[in-house]
């Protein structure tokens, strides 16, 4: 499944990434790295951006992105 | 000896530097690059030190141009010690940058900074156990409060190489080594250390990688590489995985108390609908602040200039030179009356904006309106500084780090009708036609600003990448990182105004001293034509260029009128708007355009001059055949 498709303040586990996810390497550098846990705490409304929690700090991302994450349920 | 600060973005680097080199810094622009650092110099036990504070950067990898400055002028600075800010309360993701400066091999000292914010959060740092860890050595400071500055000053003098050469396991290390190898041997003047090239080329960062492809036998070992090490992504797994190990090994984590000061904060400024209110209220209030404060001053500078001004008159009794002089005079005024009531308001309240974490909040819900025209949510505040000035509009572009992204908001911005065109919009069309047509002049050029936002995302060259940075915590701004910020922005300024403002000026004198304002309005004589303007016009929109607080009197002075309310016996109600239309639009002034070759440069600036006069005659003609058509 994918980061977009999860409730808010749900927790899911990072798997991986969308081959062509530009981002990558930055949200690596943000701490979202296989493995972790991540949690969506807000939605900017009109579509706009997501924030997750990551390790106890919060990443502003666009959907476009949080739709290449691949996470798992825990 | 030379310094280096260098950190993640949030992480205090700033604060550091301000406490250390604070008002006797200048800030510079890297080589061919709009992307500027701040270079300081002091002393410190009778030894000069140079101090440089370089943009925050999440890795050694770039993502911008902001980041990739920083990363270039590590290597090619010459540094004596490179000193590595860390936020003690997000220390997990500052290690993974730690741990790349490591593999540069130069002196370095590790400033952990923070340690009050991670008290808070609970976590606890064993100071001793994470020097041994990473073979750096750490001082652990506050820098909002100076605390421990000193120690890491002298640190930093006596700083070592890192004790630990090799970070990664033997397998990751050794075809590292190969690749490093082969570069020092094939290679010749890489903007950066080979070993760091051999670690972000495995790893698949693209702007290494292409190095490397320029030598076949390199390129060789990296694919193989790359091939055993599962993508190169077991590099940057092993790096996070070693960074989770030495906070484990190093801290501690106590339950902190509750829902921390931040989240509750955020519950109501990031709210769907009370974010919105209370960002559009804080808007107002910043506006105020900025326009209705700065205007006693205003005032108060202008008697001053025009006692001044008077007292020039009755001094220099040469004509010639008086003209010289007094118009001097008025382009220093016009610096100094832009730049004190207004600038200084303004720069103190994005100062504050940025260092207390909300500026980051404000892009996160302003994104996705923002985005539809090719820029991100940081870029509202240029926009809503427009409708003040558009001086300190293109200033708060600096907080913009992509440059097609900050071009896009600069020529944006300057659209935007600022208070001297709004005297114009009011002052004509709402008085003579009707405020509605005023407000509807707005609505207008709201469409217009939308439009060319829309036509420069397309045809600039880039893509839109969506937004990922990181939020941090509500944090109380320091006096003293704040004065100096505003400081460095008011400095700047000041340097690039006054000659252009001053020059400027010196030329309308004279033009006034000749009498050539007639010859000037032959020249626009085909011009006014084609707009259907008086032809006595083309000097007041020559003088609006200057200083379009002036249009409207000129107006009435150059259809030799004794007030401005005959105007309407002089100009139809077709001739109103189109002046007005072509005067929302037209070339930025002076002041304004000499900020813009602050921020963006030669190129960009006369970019987006001539487009502005392009898109005011075009919409001006556009105006004009629409009424003779109905």
């Amino acid at each position: 499944m994918r980061l977009i498709d999860c409730e808010v303040s749900q927790e899911v586990r990072v798997v991986g990434f969308d081959s062509g996810c530009r981002a990558k390497e930055r949200l690596l550098q943000l701490g979202i790295v296989p493995g972790t846990i991540i949690k969506i705490k807000r939605l900017a409304p009109f579509s706009g951006p997501l924030i997750v929690s990551i390790e106890g700090s919060d990443v502003a991302l666009g959907r476009g992105i949080a739709k290449k994450i691949l996470v798992e349920k825990i | 000896m030379r310094i280096a600060l260098i950190g993640q973005p949030n992480c205090g680097k700033s604060t550091i530097f301000n406490q250390l080199a604070g008002y006797k810094s200048i800030s510079a622009n890297f080589p061919g690059a709009t992307v500027s650092y701040t270079i300081g110099k002091f002393y410190f036990q009778n030894q000069a030190i140079e101090l440089v504070d370089l943009p925050g950067t999440y890795s050694l990898s770039w993502y911008d141009d902001a980041e990739k400055e920083s990363v270039k002028a590590l290597s090619s600075m010459n540094f004596d010690c490179i000193i590595n800010v860390l936020d003690a309360s997000t220390i997990t993701r500052g290690l993974e940058l730690t741990l790349e400066l490591i593999s540069l091999n130069k002196p370095m000292v590790v400033a952990l900074n923070m340690m009050d914010e991670a008290k808070k959060k609970g976590i606890e740092i064993n100071i001793d156990k994470l020097e041994e860890s990473i073979g750096v050595k750490v001082i652990p400071v506050i820098a909002k409060q100076a605390k421990g500055i000193k120690d890491l000053i002298s640190a930093a003098l006596n700083a070592a190489l890192p004790r630990k050469r090799c970070i990664y396991s033997k397998k990751i290390e050794s075809l590292i080594e190969s690749l490093e190898q082969c570069l020092e041997a094939q290679a010749s003047a890489l903007i950066l250390p080979p070993k760091l090239i051999a670690i972000k080329a495995i790893e698949g960062f693209s702007a290494c990688e292409d190095i490397v492809s320029w030598y076949p036998k390199c390129q060789n070992i990296l694919e193989t590489a790359r091939v055993l090490l599962n993508n190169g992504a077991d590099i940057t797994k092993e790096r996070h995985a070693l960074c989770l190990d030495i906070f484990e090994y190093s801290a501690r984590v106590k339950d902190s108390n509750g829902l921390q000061i931040s989240e509750r904060i955020d519950e109501i400024l990031l709210h769907p609908i009370w974010g919105y209110v209370s960002l559009f209220i804080i808007f107002i209030a910043i506006f105020f602040i900025v326009f209705e404060g700065g205007s006693p001053f205003e005032s108060l500078i202008d008697k001053f200039f025009s006692f001044t001004d008077n007292y020039l008159s009755s001094n220099i009794h040469n004509a010639f030179l008086l003209s010289i002089a007094k118009g001097a005079l008025d382009g220093i005024g016009a610096a100094v009356g832009i730049a004190l009531p207004y600038l200084v308001p303004f720069f103190v309240i994005l100062s504050v904006l940025e260092d207390s974490g909300y500026l980051s909040r404000i892009a996160f819900l302003m994104d996705s309106l923002m985005h539809k025209i090719g820029v991100h949510g940081t870029s509202v505040i240029p926009f809503i500084m427009g409708y003040g000035c558009s001086v300190p509009a293109v200033m708060a572009t600096r907080i913009i780090k992509n440059k097609r992204e900050k071009f896009i908001s600069a020529f944006l911005a300057t659209l935007v009708p600022c208070a001297a065109r709004t005297t114009v919009i009011m002052g004509l069309v709402a008085f003579f036609v009707g405020p509605i047509y005023a407000i509807l002049l707005y609505f207008f050029n709201l469409i217009v600003i939308g439009l060319a936002g829309g036509i420069l995302k397309k045809i600039l060259p880039g893509i839109n990448p969506e937004i990922l940075f990181d939020i941090p915590p509500y944090r109380t701004p320091t006096i003293k990182t704040t004065i100096v910020k505003t400081w460095y922005r008011i400095k700047d300024f000041v340097y690039v105004a006054i000659p252009l403002l001053v020059g400027g000026s010196v030329v309308l004198a004279l033009i006034d001293y000749f009498s050539f304002a007639q010859y000037i309005n032959y020249a626009f004589e085909p011009f006014m034509k084609l707009l259907g303007l008086p032809i006595a016009v083309g000097i007041v929109l020559i003088f609006g260029i200057f200083k379009k607080e002036l249009t409207l009197l000129m107006l009435a002075q150059s259809l030799g009128l004794s007030s401005i309310a005959l105007v309407p016996k002089v100009l139809s109600v077709e001739q109103i708007f189109v002046f007005t239309i072509f005067v929302m639009f037209y070339i930025p002034c002076l002041a304004t355009i000499s900020t813009l070759y602050r921020e963006i440069k030669l190129k960009g600036t006369i970019v987006i001059t001539i487009s502005s006069i392009l898109i005011a005659t075009i919409l001006a003609i556009i105006a004009r055949i629409l009424f003779l058509v109905f």
